[in-house]
């Protein structure tokens, strides 16, 4: 058994498929340096142990594990609306949208957006169709700074396929063709 | 009023058999998951045959050879984590793939250090553990829903510091068919009423 093997028993108990997040941390943290008798059997260094100087610059403390931070001090967001929005239209320089609560039950309304709301890749993928998330609410820095902020991201889907879209057409031929509307 | 979290941690984890190499900022651009800016501001942690991990734009993805993890704690961002684990799952979608966890992690800071003992002693009562302790103290409790029969949500919580609780809810499903298609389809199926619940869950345990 080398060091890191050992860490991992130590760290997260004995192996277990989780789909935990922690769990999976717990197992990737770096293996500590220290070395244990095992471990010199694999080690291409472990001839140095055998100078009395060498031994005394080998770290024999056993190993540290520092607590970890569950969260990194990052940007949080508190949430104030959250709305998912379907582009409806685009006009000179605005674009109008169906606007759908996520967090509660309030009626769907249409609203306008400026242009300049929209970041680079949101222009990019400004079309007829595509669906953005709309959140309003307060940025906090990791100092504790509260900014309030509205902005828009927009859904990226992956590119489609020549399989997918051939698939697609094949798949619509035969909607046609059961509905008796092929050509 | 109902309690505000401190911070908020949302992630999703697939556990399959992944070739984590190919998975990387450029292959994210080059597939349409990720602008052009976000790639070039993303920050790589490590690219190796056995493990790619980095962020980019607020998210952090780490892909190991048994596991799939996107985290966020930015949760204006949360939507697009979703849609970039779909799209990576939609573009490997006949790896092997078992189970799915759908995470939610929130700190909240009650309003005194007293209360936050008292939120101890209500989820862990000190009475049965009187008799062989001197002085007991919950660091944490796990209790697990067993409401589906294809997973389960297990629901942590305990403190995290002093006046701050800890809540970390890992809502687990096991896949029928064992394809990243599947774990696709779960979580397009299944993420958005999950966080909302765990939401939920988690502020009722800060009240």
């Amino acid at each position: 058994m080398n060091t890191a093997n050992a860490y991992e028993l130590d760290a997260a108990g004995p192996f277990q498929e989780s789909t935990n997040t922690q769990a999976a941390e717990g197992r990737l943290v770096a293996p500590s340096i220290a070395r244990t008798s095992d471990d010199q059997e694999d080690s291409s260094l472990p001839h140095l142990a055998e100078s009395s100087t060498a031994r005394k610059l080998l770290p024999t403390a056993p190993p540290v594990f520092l607590p970890r931070r569950s969260v990194e001090p990052r940007t949080h967001f508190i949430v104030l609306e959250k709305r998912e929005g379907i582009v409806l239209e685009i006009g000179e320089g605005e674009f109008e949208a169906r606007l759908i609560d996520i967090l509660a039950d309030e009626p769907e309304v249409t609203a306008t957006f400026s242009f300049q709301d929209l970041s680079e890749d949101g222009r990019r993928l400004l079309k007829p169709g595509a669906v953005f998330y709309w959140n309003v609410g307060y940025s906090v820095s990791p100092s504790g700074q509260r900014s309030r902020v509205a902005d828009l991201v927009f859904r990226r889907l992956p590119s489609r396929r020549v399989a997918d879209v051939a698939a697609a057409r094949r798949r619509a031929d035969e909607v046609l063709h059961e509905l008796g509307l092929a050509p | 009023m109902d309690p505000t979290p401190s911070a908020e941690l949302v992630s999703i984890v697939v556990v399959g058999q992944f070739n984590p190499a190919i998975v990387t900022p450029l292959w994210l651009e080059r597939e349409q998951l990720a602008s052009p800016e976000e790639v070039a501001a993303s920050t790589l942690k490590l690219i190796h045959p056995d493990v790619s991990d980095f962020s980019i734009g607020e998210k952090n993805l780490q892909l190991r050879r048994d596991r799939l993890t996107l985290t966020t704690s930015d949760t204006r961002f949360e939507e697009a984590m979703r849609d970039l684990a779909v799209g990576i799952l939609g573009l490997l979608r006949h790896t092997p793939a078992t189970m799915v966890g759908l995470n939610y992690e929130a700190h909240f800071k009650l309003p005194s250090v007293d209360s936050w003992h008292d939120k101890g002693h209500q989820l862990g009562p000190k009475e049965p553990w009187a008799g062989f302790t001197n002085k007991p103290g919950l660091v944490s409790l796990t209790m697990r829903d067993n409401e589906r029969k294809e997973g389960y949500r297990n629901i942590t919580v305990g403190p995290l510091s002093p006046q701050v609780l800890r809540v970390f809810i890992n809502d687990h499903y096991e896949l029928g068919q064992p394809e990243a298609s599947e774990a696709q389809a779960c979580i397009e199926k299944n993420w958005r009423s999950s966080i909302a619940e765990s939401r939920r869950i988690a502020t009722e345990l800060a009240r």
